[in-house]
């Protein structure tokens, strides 16, 4: 057994309360115990509000102003980092211990070269070889050998570069090249890649794994994303409401999470395989943390609640596969540290049981709800009611897509931007955000554009909608040409057509009610007035499971997931025959984004919806879409039906994005295709196919013309040269 | 962290409002001449003493009260509506429009504000509507410029999207979308300016281009009482601290304010 590194005990963290609760401070650690070992990753789980970052802090010492450590210990390869002084802790960090962070963007500095920004932490982490003193010319040549080591091509030029000039990939490497400068013995890495794209998310992890092969380091991950938990952690520790409720090896705990918690959270995340049912919820949200608990904090959101679990707080106990071995005892356990390779679980169900007294159906989560044990809460559709109408969906999703009717058709769409420049604003160039789309939207079904951020999938739905003018191409809706139409002769049309967006904290005027934001619509659409409107209006919020009550209230009392209802009351209030949804839940935690997922799903069943679903992960395609739309740089690449493009991508540049996803199950991981650099931009796109110079396939005509679509059958077709040859040899 | 509440800017604003709202129906005499009491010290009977033509100086601060309130308020609600409309309507309506009003901008920011105000106060003749008109002409800009850039940063949120996808109309996306979230800074700015108002005030009639001579005024109090400052230095220390107390008082209470309406700060407590 390797050496433990990092050893937290009791951990135990406070922020004096800002609210106006006036009252107790809010403790975001309780009692939080983990080890890390030399070179291993130990990945800390959980939603937003749960206290990973609160965590990381501390071990860092960097919490804000009102934050204070009220108990507990962090021991470094034997050094007590909470009795240091403040001196020495700057020492420790960035030296022993590094960090990143989310924002690669922020956390730069603007106005000074990224060499200079790592020549500072090499200035003062740095250990130069013996022989070689802390010179100018050492921290120089140290900069540019950190920059070779994060995978940036030309270091020598690029330390010179300020870092708007580098995409957000490349900051990100800045940052962990920085991280380095100390040869830390743990790096701690709090939502490395949430900011980015997944074809970089994946260089991005890649790029981490092969340092800590190198280095030996050891790596503090903390993310919500069980995908990438799955793909990089040597073991995991769940965190909920400040604590941690359950730790676990990787294998063992993707072969079967113990608490009813993680259960949730695995059987929330959409997939191909749940595609036919509703999504796990979890109902409720975080119990606040400011005051003392009685029993479990899960209790009120648990499926398996006992009466037992409101009173008494759960102890460590093993979750062990065979009934076998000593169960913990109450005070044994308390430390995790005990058995750091166990899988431990914060839950009374575990209290004198295992795995199957616990959970008698499978070892496994089960895929679908109709397999679950059956709870109060466990869902907010009834299992029975849905399982016919699956059925019948099952057999409509089956249908070709020729045989729906086009709604809307969109041929040849061009949104361009002009760049203007100088005194005159004379416009020297354009941005081609959408350069030549061509899609169909049918009734009842759900088109999923995809792609990597700039690609231009945003553009494309604002300008179905008329929010952006097209430049070029037409828009066919029920006889008109929406792109020649004047504003007066759209207003005609908007009804039908509705939009969803992705941050339902900016998508709300913040000063308005949420009855008087959900009636907007029919006001200014003169569908419905005076009482007859504020009854619609009611109805709506029922409908998406809020509730009339909210009609006096401030969008600002409700949650993310609450809000992202309340904006799909705003676009159902007129009765709109296509959504566009704008990465509506790209902005929510797992289990938020679940509701809303089936609350989309369920309002396309009775409403006969066409949904836009614009969006960059794909799992949310698998599990939502009917059809998919590859976009690279301003053009559809690839496009057929949701089994077809992901079950057999035929174009590079999907494969490429397909591999990169991070997967929980080991049999869908595919092998990863490393695309190289980032993506162009669109306002000099390269020429011939825009995706020849990052195309692992490409051939020499590539650069030549942008290829034709080729299509392989009614619903699909392909822009790539590889597929003009009738048997193409790649690809098989 | 509770901030201490601001009770004294919030009494002397509000004292100078009742002085001010109230002065018509004061038992005030602040154009009594009284020849013997020329240059009065105070005393029990004169609580400020006398001026140079022996009027009361108490008198006449309470009623110079009045002309400053006017003032301030008035240039304030002129300048700030003018400035928000014009504004708000260029950043909103962008095109040829916004390109007219912001070089029209520029050119009055070119311009020193208070020489304008002089030689248009000069132009228009001195009087107490002459001043406010002075000085919305060269108050305007500031609200225009503040709300335009309020309104261009506002109208790309994405509530103001999915009213325009509601088909809104333009007018009542300006008015209900747009300004009033672009109302909390343009107030706090109407706050300063009420101050900044104040000292032009008294700036133009220490000059002798505010308010006409009988009428009293704290700018042509101070201008009255520079000849005598050896001799009757309340004469200028009166109106002096009086133009002092209320701009700070102002001012505090607009710093307040900001902390209070800062959207940004709302949004982090959450």
């Amino acid at each position: 057994m390797t050496e433990v590194l990092l050893q937290v005990e009791q951990l135990t963290t406070e922020l004096a309360a800002a609210g106006s609760s006036g009252g107790g401070a809010v403790r975001v650690c309780d009692a939080v115990g983990f080890d890390i070992r030399r070179g291993e990753t130990l990945a800390l789980l959980g939603e937003s509000g749960c206290g990973k970052s609160m965590t990381a802090l501390s071990l860092m010492r960097l919490l804000p102003l009102s934050g204070r450590i009220t108990a507990g210990a962090v021991r470094l390869d034997g050094t007590d980092l909470l009795g240091l002084s403040e001196r020495d802790m700057r020492g420790v960090r960035g030296g022993r211990m590094g960090m990143i962070f989310q924002e690669p963007q922020t956390s730069l500095n603007p106005v000074l070269t990224v060499g200079a920004q790592i020549a500072e932490a090499v200035q003062l982490h740095g250990t130069p070889p013996r022989g070689r003193g802390r010179s100018g010319r050492w921290i120089q040549d140290r900069v540019v050998e950190l920059l070779r080591a994060v995978g940036i091509p030309d270091p020598a030029r690029r330390a010179g570069e300020y870092p708007h000039q580098l995409s957000g990939g490349m900051k990100q490497r800045v940052m962990i090249a920085m991280a380095l400068a100390g040869d830390p013995q743990l790096l701690i890495a709090d939502e490395p890649t949430t900011a980015l794209d997944v074809t970089i998310q994946a260089q991005v992890l890649q790029l981490l794994k092969g340092l800590q092969q190198q280095t030996g380091m050891a790596v503090l991950l903390i993310t919500h994303d069980l995908g990438v938990v799955a793909e990089t952690a040597d073991r995991l520790a769940v965190m909920y409401a400040g604590q941690i409720v359950e730790q676990a090896t990787s294998a063992d705990f993707f072969a079967g999470p113990a608490h009813p918690y993680s259960r949730k959270l695995m059987e929330s995340l959409p997939s191909a395989d749940k595609r036919h049912g509703a999504l796990a919820v979890i109902p409720g949200r975080v119990p606040p943390l400011d005051r003392p608990f009685s029993g479990c904090r899960f209790v009120e959101r648990c499926f398996r609640a006992m009466d037992r679990c409101g009173e008494t707080a759960p102890g460590w106990y093993p979750a062990a596969d065979t009934a076998a071995g000593t169960k913990g005892s109450q005070d044994a356990s308390l430390d995790p540290a005990t058995d750091a390779s166990g899988h431990m679980v914060r839950c009374l169900l575990w209290e004198n049981a295992d795995v199957a007294t616990v959970w008698p159906t499978a070892a496994r989560p089960a895929t679908d709800e109709t397999a679950q044990p059956a709870g109060p809460a466990s869902s907010a559709v009834s299992a029975a009611a849905t399982a016919p109408r699956q059925a019948a969906q099952a057999q409509r999703d089956n249908r070709p897509p020729a045989e729906h009717p086009t709604l809307l058709a969109a041929r040849d769409l061009q949104v361009h931007f002009p760049i203007q420049r100088g005194l005159f604003r004379r416009t020297v160039g354009y941005v081609k955000a959408v350069d030549g789309v061509d899609l169909d939207l049918r009734p009842g079904r759900t088109l999923a554009l995809v792609g990597e951020s700039g690609c231009g999938k945003t553009t494309v739905g604002k300008g179905i909608l008329q929010l952006e003018r097209p430049t070029g191409g037409s828009i066919r809706y029920n006889g008109d040409d929406l792109a020649r139409l004047g504003d007066g002769a759209m207003r005609r049309h908007r009804k039908d057509l509705q939009i969803i967006f992705q941050d339902p904290f900016a998508s709300m005027n913040p000063r308005m009610l949420v009855g008087d934001i959900v009636g907007e619509g029919l006001q200014a659409l003169g569908i419905e007035r005076g009482r007859a409107a504020r009854r619609r209006v009611a109805e709506l919020l029922e409908q998406v499971g809020i509730g009339e009550q909210a009609m006096g209230r401030y969008p600002h009392e409700f949650s993310g997931g609450q809000r992202q209802r309340i904006c799909i009351a705003r676009a159902l209030a007129v009765e709109p025959r296509i959504i566009v949804c704008d990465e509506p839940t790209s902005a929510l935690d797992v289990s938020v984004q679940a509701q809303i997922l089936n609350l989309l799903k369920q309002l396309q069943q009775d409403l006969g919806l066409s949904y836009l679903f614009i969006t960059h992960d794909i799992s949310v395609v698998a599990y939502l879409a009917h059809e998919v739309a590859v976009m690279y740089l301003g053009r559809i690449v690839e496009r057929g039906t949701t089994a077809e493009v992901l079950d057999d991508p035929r174009h590079p540049y999907t494969r490429a994005l397909l591999s990169a996803v991070p997967m929980v199950e080991r049999a869908h991981r595919r092998r990863r295709i490393q695309l190289d650099g980032d993506m162009p931009s669109p306002s000099d796109p390269p020429a011939g196919c825009h995706f020849h110079p990052r195309c692992p396939e490409a051939l020499p005509g590539c650069a030549a013309a942008y290829p034709d679509a080729v299509h392989l059958s009614d619903s699909r077709f392909v822009r790539c040269v590889r597929d003009r040859v009738p048997n193409p040899e790649v690809g098989a | 962290m509770r901030r201490l509440q601001p009770v004294l800017p919030v009494a002397v604003v509000a004292l100078w409002a009742l002085v001010a709202l109230l002065g018509p129906w004061l038992p005030l005499a602040p154009d009594r001449v009284d020849l013997p009491q020329i240059l009065a010290a105070p005393s029990a009977a004169l609580p400020l003493g006398a001026d140079d033509l022996g009027r009361p100086v108490l008198d006449r601060l309470l009623s110079g009260a009045r002309t400053a309130f006017v003032v301030g308020v008035g240039v304030v609600l002129v300048s700030a509506i003018i400035g928000a409309l014009l504004g708000g309507a260029a950043g909103f309506a962008g095109g040829w429009f916004d390109l007219v009003v912001v070089r029209v901008i520029d050119v009055f920011l070119a311009f020193p504000g208070i020489l304008l105000a002089i030689a248009l106060a000069g132009i228009l003749g001195p009087g107490l509507g002459n001043v406010i008109v002075a000085l919305s002409v060269v108050g305007w800009v500031g609200y225009a410029r503040l709300a335009r850039a309020q309104i261009l940063s506002l109208k790309q949120r994405e509530h103001v999207t999915a009213a325009r996808a509601l088909g809104v109309a333009s007018p009542r996306i300006l008015l209900r979308h747009l300004l009033p979230l672009a109302l909390a800074p343009l107030v706090v700015e109407a706050t300063f300016g009420i101050a900044a108002a104040v000292i032009a005030e008294a700036g133009l009639s220490f000059l002798g281009l505010g308010v006409q001579p009988p009428e009293a005024s704290w700018g042509s109090m101070i201008r009255d009482g520079v000849g005598y400052m050896l001799v009757a230095p309340h004469l200028v220390l009166a109106p002096g601290l009086a133009v002092m107390t209320v701009v700070l008082a102002v001012n505090l209470l607009g710093d307040r304010l900001r902390d209070h309406l800062d959207v940004r700060s709302l949004r982090v407590a959450q």
